[in-house]
């Protein structure tokens, strides 16, 4: 049933609306306020996402695997941790933006240990917002929580790969590697017709290569669409 | 716009005319692949957005602050770091809300734990995050943050004592 795989792919997206009607036949005026919010957010992620996804994407072309696993492998010991907070802290923007990034550098062989940090220090030691924090909340309170935070982007780092096994997550990066959706819809005639299900080929190459759809559903394609073929 | 956000765009404009100097096909395979990154990601991203817009829009600001400024201060703590948990915003938008919450009665604890919840632990943002990472490392990163987290507002009490 490819349509209802589709829904499924897009769960939170149907949650999302069905949220949104349902607070609409409570009050309308709540869709109207919270769209206004709402476009703020989106706003920042207009601004940060794509620049974001060219760094990564270009480190994936461009930066040996060598290069990473020296910076920040598994054997980087202090100076990996230093440049993981390092890394994290200079960017600022929410932390879905910090995802592509990290996937980037752990796929070029990056430790799980500097991957959290970086997430983590992504997410709470921005130095832009150093002088934000400052002017709002004090320069007392600014600094005590850096103090604490930095030495905590640590243990966080070292408890999470304790708790997690590396391999695991090396595993699910393999499985959701997007320049297999690339390959995969590269084997497909790219008429975006319909008849599999989805609404483009690119959609179904995503669901082939994510969600284990079944690959001979192209009408145009003699048996299975497959990476390797 | 701000400042670290002309400097990200930059970056990443000037990565890409130096990569396209030195191999403009490599360059536009790279470009073919961000693309589908990006469409792969936004839909979800925007009804993350949506939804905590939903959420904040129905829960007016004063039930938000009289919970971070209950008399029990570890109890406002916890209720800092679960509020900022199930919310995101954007650093800019929170710092000030926070200062305003602190003017309103809240407690220095829970701001702190607030701000950390904030933008470290992300229940909104999870489903994403699972894409990338898969499931036992999002919910292992998340609860281990989230207990962090408490551990920062509560040296914080003890911290802003001695500065």
């Amino acid at each position: 049933m490819p349509s209802f795989d589709r829904l499924r792919s897009n769960k939170l997206i149907v949650f999302t609306a069905a949220c949104y009607v349902a607070a609409a036949l409570y009050d309308t005026s709540i869709v109207g306020e919270s769209a206004s919010m709402c476009w703020v957010f989106v706003r920042e992620m207009i601004e940060i996402l794509p620049p974001v996804i060219i760094i990564a994407t270009l480190i994936d072309v461009w930066v040996p695997h060598q290069a990473i696993i020296r910076l920040l492998g598994s054997s980087s010991g202090v100076k990996g941790i230093v440049a993981s907070i390092a890394m994290g802290s200079v960017f600022a923007g929410p932390i879905y933006a910090a995802f592509p990034l990290t996937q980037s550098l752990m796929r070029k062989g990056a430790s799980l240990t500097n991957i959290v940090i970086i997430l983590s220090a992504w997410a709470v030691t921005k130095v832009p917002m150093l002088v934000v924090e400052s002017k709002f909340l004090g320069i007392d309170f600014m600094l005590s929580r850096y103090l604490l935070t930095v030495p905590m982007l640590v243990i966080i780092g070292l408890t999470v790969s304790r708790l997690v096994s590396e391999r695991a997550v090396r595993t699910h990066l393999e499985g959701i590697s997007d320049e297999d959706v690339i390959r995969l819809a590269e084997r497909l005639p790219g008429h975006d017709c319909g008849a599999c299900g989805y609404s483009s080929c690119q959609e179904y190459a995503r669901a082939i290569s994510v969600h284990g759809e079944d690959p001979t559903l192209c009408r145009f394609v003699d048996g299975s669409v497959t990476v390797g073929a | 716009m701000n400042v670290h956000v002309i400097l990200l765009i930059a970056a990443a404009v000037g990565a890409l005319a130096i990569s396209f100097k030195k191999d403009s096909a490599k360059t536009w395979e790279g470009l073919k692949v961000a693309r589908s990154r990006f469409g792969s990601i936004a839909g979800d991203i925007l009804a993350v957005l949506a939804l905590v817009s939903l959420f904040l829009t129905i829960v007016p600001p004063n039930v938000i602050s009289s919970l971070l400024g209950s008399e029990n201060v570890a109890l406002s703590g916890l209720a800092g770091a679960t509020i900022g948990t199930v919310t995101i915003m954007p650093a800019f938008v929170a710092f000030p809300l926070s200062a305003s919450l602190i003017a309103k009665g809240a407690h220095l604890v829970a701001v702190a734990a607030f701000i950390t919840t904030l933008t470290m632990v992300g229940f909104a943002t999870a489903p994403i995050e699972r894409e990338y990472f898969g499931t036992r490392f999002t919910i292992i990163r998340n609860v281990v943050s989230f207990l962090a987290a408490l551990v920062i507002a509560g040296g914080m009490v003890v911290l802003y004592a001695i500065l």
